[in-house]
């Protein structure tokens, strides 16, 4: 045995570790392909370093991005006492003033929703809001199709992606694409288990919404009303659109659908979780901001 | 005075023949460096980020250094032996400990600026700039808050072993950084003892929360109020010097026995 490990007798054991990594090496060759994961194909750097935690590092990086949109103020929570030493110093180091971010500073949160969408592809959510700032503040529609285009990869059947698409192409001028998106969105909707839930509901009045107007400036009034109605269904309480198909159908005058399009498109108003936060908006709140699914025009009226 | 700075001079000739230090810098410029290099959407100007993870680095690099480095002091000199030859001669323990301190806290403190100037290095690649007035505030809190740390692990250190001071401090700072600011959030669902429990903690444990100026430079604030940048220092100094004198008292009847530390 002493023999065996004298050092002038090495070649046995190099030899011996260049057979076992051979060995080694043959085992991964014939493993590999029978790895179970489809995940990997995605990014299996993150993968290998997150594991499963890859969806709590994504929604850290996206609670950033909002942190980062509200100019570093934490979101608010409720304290039993806030005047006490403590918080004072801490309240003038730290300001926690409510304010938005706005115009070409919307940039700074971009590299948070870029690492949100890296670590977790499947955040529908973050591609959304992504895609609504490339397309408003930040004037890049390219940059948002690309965005949406990864994410539609990503999550073939959601309908959330085709909804954002449908409204990036209102935005652009491409009616028929827009409508083609919606066409898609409102079918994968109708195909989820779950469309029955009040956002499911809301995001589906919307793409119906859109879907006639668009129908509408077609002059297809007849598959319009189809989609009002439909509309109606899911929100009963929609005077306004009520009325609307009532002129429709009678052949009434009503207000021109491009316009209503217009305003509808341009309607998208921000949703702040934290209105009761001493806001202060300054001049922000003018700008179309957008923070999260909590954002979204509910289809008209 | 002469003495506590030997004792100080010590402490940095060790740390720079350990070369911790270089081992962390080159960390944080390669994290920095490999984040300069992701342009999110190819767009330009966002530098926030940047200055943020910068920041935060420049925080998790120096606390952990601090901890670490002043948490081995005493213990290193006692299992050593060279405590002996170092109290025979004509040095009070509280030198003793004023200089290990010193020495700990004045070479972290050396290299966070090290880390604060790499992070406004990359961010000024980035095109993000930090107020100088607000940079000079934030890292002289953030000097103050390695104070506190660094006197916390000393006085640790003077009953403790080298990693059981060092973990307890880990612990003691950490979660006193993230739980002593919840506090107020999370009285207005406890009442009775667990409450007064609660308020006993927020006011006893150690404020870190003070200290940490990064909304403020990482968002362009103007310079922190002097009132409250003030007070925030004398809580710091008062803390620091709260928790020296614990280690003087910890350390100053403590017995040697060679046999048992060997």
């Amino acid at each position: 045995m002493k023999a065996a490990f004298n050092n002038r007798n090495a070649w046995p054991w190099l030899l011996a570790a260049l057979a076992l990594f051979g060995i080694a090496f043959s085992i991964a060759c014939f493993a590999v392909p029978f790895a179970p994961s489809s995940r990997a194909v995605e990014d299996p750097m993150l993968d290998a370093i997150f594991g499963g935690a890859r969806g709590l590092l994504a929604s850290a990086l996206y609670q950033r991005a909002d942190i980062f949109f509200h100019e570093g103020v934490p979101y608010y929570k409720k304290e039993s006492f806030t005047n006490d030493v403590f918080r004072r110093i801490s309240g003038s180091l730290n300001p926690r003033a409510h304010t938005h971010l706005s115009g070409l500073r919307v940039r700074e949160i971009m590299p948070w929703l870029y690492f949100t969408l890296k670590a977790d592809p499947h955040n529908v959510e973050a591609a959304g809001v992504t895609a609504f700032w490339l397309t408003s503040e930040l004037d890049r529609p390219d940059l948002a199709e690309q965005v949406l285009q990864e994410a539609q990869e990503y999550n073939p059947r959601s309908h959330v992606i085709r909804q954002e698409k449908g409204r990036l192409y209102l935005n652009t001028g491409h009616i028929d694409r827009a409508e083609q998106e919606f066409d898609t969105g409102i079918r994968l909707a109708l195909s989820a288990p779950q469309w029955t839930n009040d956002q499911f509901r809301i995001e589906m009045a919307e793409m119906l919404m859109f879907r006639g107007l668009l129908r509408e400036t077609r002059g297809d009034v007849d598959r319009a009303l189809a989609d009002y109605a439909e509309t109606l269904r899911l929100f009963p309480g929609r005077t306004n659109l009520h009325a609307r198909a009532d002129a429709l159908s009678r052949g009434a005058k009503v207000e021109p659908a491009s316009e209503m399009l217009k305003t509808l498109r341009d309607s998208r108003q921000h949703v702040c979780e934290r209105e009761d936060n001493g806001h202060n908006h300054a001049g922000a709140h003018e700008a179309r901001s957008h923070a999260g699914r909590g954002a979204h025009t509910d289809g008209g009226d | 005075m002469s003495r506590i700075f030997s004792i100080a001079r010590i402490a940095w000739l060790e740390l720079l023949r350990k070369k911790e230090l270089y081992v962390l810098g080159i960390m944080m410029a390669g994290v920095l460096g490999a984040l300069l290099s992701v342009k999110a959407y190819g767009l330009d100007g966002a530098a926030g980020h940047i200055k943020e993870l910068g920041l935060l680095l420049a925080w998790a690099l120096s606390w952990a250094l601090a901890v670490n480095v002043t948490a081995r002091q005493i213990p290193q000199e006692e299992s050593s032996g060279t405590i002996f030859p170092l109290l025979a001669k004509p040095l009070t323990r509280a030198e003793f400990l004023l200089g290990k301190w010193l020495g700990c806290w004045t070479v972290v403190c050396a290299a966070t600026t090290a880390f604060y100037l790499l992070a406004a290095l990359v961010a000024a690649l980035r095109g993000g700039k930090f107020n100088p007035s607000a940079l000079a505030q934030g890292l002289i809190l953030h000097f103050a808050a390695l104070a506190v740390i660094s006197a916390l692990a000393l006085f640790f250190s003077t009953r403790l072993h080298r990693d059981a001071a060092a973990t307890l401090t880990f612990v003691a700072t950490i979660s006193a950084r993230i739980f002593v600011p919840a506090i107020p959030n999370l009285c207005m669902y406890e009442f009775g003892w667990r409450r007064t429990g609660l308020l006993i903690l927020y006011y006893a444990l150690p404020h870190l929360e003070l200290f940490d100026l990064r909304q403020r430079l990482v968002h362009g604030g103007a310079p922190a109020p002097g009132e409250a940048f003030i007070l925030a220092l004398l809580y710091g100094a008062a803390l620091t010097a709260a928790l020296l004198i614990l280690a003087w008292l910890a350390y100053r009847n403590k017995r040697f026995s060679r046999g048992t530390m060997l």
